[in-house]
């Protein structure tokens, strides 16, 4: 039982790298009456979207409603959503990790893989320095906690930064391998589900250590292809690569937007479609991207949801094209007497916008001019701020007001201009606020 | 009009256009010499790099005034005359960063305040890089 899995420390080290709790420790970074307060995010959408570690520790957690958030916790402060913070502080995160390599790979917002094989004599560092050196940085320059796991693989690295959070450091060569995945249930394995794990309990298969041992021609019988992957990782054997490639592949692009109360007003559903579909469309033609299917979608008050698809003979990025089919096909899911609580669009089968075909009904000329068209409306949002020319029909859904009561309330970001500074508009650093 | 104040700009550099004879033209070596945006010439560290919003007046004799924005950078150790931010009960503050016989205080730039000793740690979060104003 005691035999190792692996016999070399680190035949490749990777490091994965965690803020935690990002979102809130933003926050708490930025806004120093929040340090060491419980304190929760996302209050614009009256849900807990990131948990401080003192909230943590007084039982919140992700997903609670505010009704559950205040009566686990009723000293809570409970604040709104700073998108455009969150990403400056993510940007930062990753160009920190990259001082030390150029192999990272930004696998969300807040986590990175970062692999430093064959560093040890550039930076004239162990391993285990390089990581201590990337966290040091990390946790001073952003004035965050930060959880590093290092590892031969990226599955091991990822489990070893969870394991002593927060702000731990935690490595395991090789040779640790069997001690550490003896203490991991498997379920705790990053790609190991929740389904996988009823299937390998019932073979007997509890720990991360007890998968790790079985034989290949075992895990061939019972387990499908990416988890024998993770088995090959288990083992110290690297098998998945880090993908450094920046990510702008989108298979698809969502918008959706809830609002509260909900509401039956047919114009104000159009509108929030009409601004779903406006903000879809930028996006897919800053990617330089059309598509090819369509689908919009509403979601009623008790949760229900009705939707529909439609594929399209012109590849296409320009809304006002798509708000007519919207227009065309609303009343095919639209019920006059159901209140509706989010609206939602998605662009899918995406291609380059370079690989277009003229149809045979002279359909491209007008789309030609109408790119030109959106060409200046983007031109225009870039220099003056987003939404600053829009289509009539999203007016209600841009102009109105889209949440009422303490919802409404905006992010210090929002309120904390410069002169010179637009609404949508901000310096591309972190504001920490008033000073004395 | 913009006017652009900084503190220790010893430490960044500014690029030369060659002197400049008063009433004569000169043959100015500018194709020498590379131009910085004003992002490069007032940011050092991007990454520890932050923006504070001035409130009070104690820094006014330092020519820090209310209203204007303050670029600072979080940096391993400030050093003794060093403008810094530091963070006292659940606020942001700005003074001069002291030290006299191996205590450290922070000393306001205006007569009106008394200089603030610490009783407890003294949390300094970042130095002043420089200070930005537009009219």
């Amino acid at each position: 039982m005691d035999q190792p899995l692996s016999l070399r420390a680190y035949p490749r080290a990777i490091v994965h790298v965690d803020a935690d709790s990002f979102f809130a420790s933003v926050e708490q970074a930025v806004n120093p009456k929040l340090r060491g307060k419980p304190v929760v995010t996302g209050k614009e959408r009256g849900i807990a979207s990131a948990v401080s570690i003192e909230a943590k520790q007084l039982g919140v957690k992700r997903g609670m409603n505010i009704r559950e958030i205040r009566q686990v916790c009723p000293g809570i402060i409970h604040v709104p959503s700073d998108y455009e913070t969150y990403s400056l502080y993510s940007k930062r995160l990753f160009e920190i990790v990259r001082r030390y390599t150029p192999v990272v790979e930004e696998y969300s917002i807040d986590e990175c893989f970062a692999e430093i094989t064959g560093l040890r004599r550039p930076l004239k560092l162990s391993y285990e320095g390089i990581c201590e050196a990337i966290k040091r940085d990390l946790e001073h320059e952003l004035d965050i906690g930060m959880s590093l796991g290092l590892a031969p693989t990226k599955v091991v690295a990822k489990i070893a930064s969870k394991w002593n959070k927060p702000s731990g450091l935690v490595t395991i060569p090789g040779r640790q391998l069997h001690q550490f995945l003896d203490k991991i249930p498997v379920v705790d394995v990053w790609g190991i589900g929740g389904m996988t794990e009823r299937h390998l309990n019932s073979l007997g298969i509890r720990t991360a250590l007890q998968f790790a041992r079985q034989n290949e021609w075992w895990i061939k019988r019972h387990v499908t292809k990416p988890h024998q992957e993770i088995w090959h990782e288990l083992n110290g054997r690297s098998v998945l690569p880090l993908e450094t490639e920046e990510r702008h592949d989108y298979k698809s692009i969502s918008k959706t937007k809830t609002f509260t109360p909900a509401t039956a007003d047919r114009d104000y559903v159009l509108a929030q479609l009409a601004k779903n579909t406006e903000n879809a469309c930028i996006k897919a033609r800053r990617h330089g991207l059309r598509a090819r299917r369509f689908y919009f979608l509403l979601r009623t008050e008790d949760y229900r949801h009705c939707g529909y698809e439609m594929r399209l003979s012109n590849p296409t990025n320009a809304p006002n094209v798509l708000m007519s089919l919207i227009r065309e096909h609303l009343d095919r899911i639209y019920r006059p007497d159901t209140r509706y609580r989010l609206t939602g669009v998605v662009l899918s089968q995406l291609q380059e916008e370079a690989y277009g075909q003229a149809d045979l009904f002279g359909e491209t000329i007008s789309i030609d001019r109408m790119e030109k068209v959106l060409g200046v409306a983007d031109q225009i949002d870039k220099k003056y701020g987003k939404h600053t020319v829009y289509f009539g029909t999203s007016h209600q859904a841009i102009k109105g007001k889209q949440y009422t009561g303490e919802r409404a309330e905006k992010s210090r970001r929002a309120t904390q201009t410069f002169k010179g500074e637009g609404d949508r508009k901000h310096l591309g650093l972190p504001m920490l606020g008033d000073v004395d | 009009m913009q006017q652009i104040i900084f503190t220790k700009s010893n430490k960044i550099p500014i690029p030369l256009l060659g002197h400049v004879e008063a009433g004569f033209p000169s043959p100015a070596e500018e194709e020498l010499v590379d131009n910085i945006s004003f992002d490069e010439f007032l940011i050092d560290n991007r990454e520890a790099t932050y923006i504070l919003k001035v409130k009070g007046d104690s820094m006014i004799d330092a020519g820090i005034c209310p209203g204007d924005m303050v670029i600072v950078e979080r940096v391993a150790e400030p050093k003794v005359g060093d403008i810094v931010i530091a963070r006292i009960d659940g606020a942001w503050t700005m003074k001069f960063f002291k030290k006299r016989g191996g205590q450290v205080y922070l000393e306001p730039a205006n007569k009106k305040y008394k200089p603030m000793v610490p009783t407890e740690e003294l949390e300094i979060h970042s130095v002043v890089k420089g200070v930005v104003r537009k009219y």
